[in-house]
């Protein structure tokens, strides 16, 4: 034991600082952008169904069929965030309202009973529109 | 490299485990805040709610909060045909009626509205909202003949009468209607404030449809911040507002309209002319009651931005702001105060 190899010997020091900062600064370029969080997934309530989660996919697009009173509403999930591409409502204003990307963000089909949150600490407690 | 093996080994592992450790795994939510949630849609509109404190006490305050706006849902939906509302409207001209004790507080709020607004709220425009048929597959623009008719029946001081202490309300005027719709969520968002803040709950905010109260401080002392909508985007924010105790509404033309030959045909109808404000693009009013806020919000949009923001300003505890048409901001004096940045405009 007395003639075993040190662990941690002074040149090593070198050596753990430039993995441990290359690390670091890899983690650090992983985050997503401050105040922009990046969306993991969204949870949906259609009709008078229960709220139900679905992950955004890692690549390319994941459709979603959501059934309330007035027919099927389409949502489609994306690395990136949600849209609704087709509703059955009379003037498709969550068409309109383009894709959601930030957490607490939401679309919302009043007539055909359709809501998507992006789940996620919201940056705003509410909006007044 | 032999005698470095056990550093590098344990440094590879620490860096690997970094990651794992400090960044939550992608499938996974993103964390949300201790607030008691619930959406759900009522009278037309989707309603929100976070209610903070004690679990379980919250939770119980929540779900009464939640019955007490379905049970008034239930006399003010005029869509609904067995609503007190849509009964009262269809009992015009046929002399007074027995009235929940709500809905008579709420047109004798109303009343004072209409007094205080010189008019530019008047719910009694429900006839032409009507006509307009806003929100059906088929919306329509009543001529000018159609418009002078309908207005004969619109205007409060003539069509109501509140009754008093032993008779009831009525609507004097046969095909007369009343569209209490804004008013009628916003006292809805008031009277779930009271049941949460009775309920136990440290603080807690209401909106339904962007008409909104909140009261208290969230945890750690923090205000409630709340977004103004772009008019041009509806997933922008003009402006942030910070708010405690206070109700916030806004009216805006991208709410509820069809659109004809270029021009934009909206539900915020000029009660003198019968056709929709031009003045505007949205207003956004601040209150100590949401029915106050969102009375005033209609108000001051159909007024603009010169008359709408001096009528705010007589008014007390009151603070608005208005977007024109060509995108610039005017507010009353005391609205900058309440906006994150405090620079008097978004």
């Amino acid at each position: 034991v007395k003639n075993a190899p040190k662990a941690v010997r002074p040149l090593d020091l070198p050596f753990l600082g430039a993995i441990l900062a290359a690390t670091m600064a890899t983690w650090w370029w992983s985050l997503p952008p401050a105040g922009a969080p990046a969306p993991t997934a969204v949870q949906v309530m259609a009709g008078d169904g229960p709220t139900t989660g679905y992950d955004l996919p890692r690549e390319g697009e994941r459709r979603v069929d959501l059934r309330g009173p007035l027919g099927v509403t389409t949502l489609v999930l994306t690395p990136a965030g949600a849209r609704i591409t087709t509703s059955p409502c009379p003037h498709h204003r969550c068409v309109g309202q383009g894709r959601v990307t930030r957490p607490g963000q939401a679309l919302v089909c009043i007539p055909n009973r359709v809501l998507v949150h992006v789940v996620g600490r919201p940056r705003l407690d509410g909006v007044t529109q | 490299m032999g005698r470095h093996a056990p550093v590098i080994c344990l440094t590879l592992l620490v860096a690997l485990a970094v990651p794992g450790c400090w960044g939550p795994p992608s499938s996974a939510p993103a964390p949300t805040d201790d607030a008691v949630r619930r959406s759900f849609f009522l009278m037309d509109t989707l309603v929100e709610m976070a209610a903070y404190g004690d679990t379980s006490t919250t939770t119980d305050a929540v779900e009464a909060a939640v019955g007490e706006m379905r049970r008034l849902e239930a006399i003010f939906d005029r869509h609904a045909p067995a609503s007190f509302a849509a009964v009262f409207d269809r009992r015009a001209g046929r002399g007074p009626t027995t009235a929940p004790v709500e809905f008579i507080a709420l047109l004798r709020a109303s009343a004072d509205l209409v007094n205080a607004s010189e008019g530019a709220f008047d719910p009694t425009v429900a006839p032409l909202l009507d006509a307009y048929r806003f929100g059906e597959d088929e919306p329509r623009i009543p001529d000018d003949g159609e418009i002078g008719s309908l207005l004969s029946r619109c205007r409060w001081s003539a069509v109501v009468d509140t009754g008093d202490g032993t008779v009831g309300p009525s609507l004097r005027t046969s095909g007369a209607a009343l569209d209490l719709g804004g008013v009628a969520k916003g006292y809805v968002v008031d009277r779930a404030l009271d049941v949460l803040r009775r309920g136990g709950c440290s603080a807690a905010l209401v909106n339904a449809g962007g008409d909104l109260r909140a009261f208290g401080r969230k945890p750690g002392g923090a205000p409630f911040r709340i977004g103004i909508q772009d008019p041009d985007d509806q997933q922008a924010i003009r402006g942030v507002l910070q708010v405690r105790d206070r109700a916030v509404a806004t009216s805006g033309d991208y709410e509820r309209y069809f659109e004809r030959d270029g021009l934009r045909w909206h539900h915020l109808l000029d009660p003198t002319t019968g056709r929709p404000g031009r003045l505007s693009r949205s207003s956004t009013v601040v209150a100590s009651s949401t029915m106050v806020a969102d009375a005033l919000a209609t108000a001051v949009f159909v007024l603009g931005p010169r008359r709408g923001v001096a009528l705010a300003e007589r008014l007390p505890d009151v603070e608005a702001a208005v977007i024109a048409p060509d995108g610039t901001w005017s507010a009353t004096s005391g609205f900058a105060g309440l906006l994150e940045d405090e620079t008097g405009e978004p």
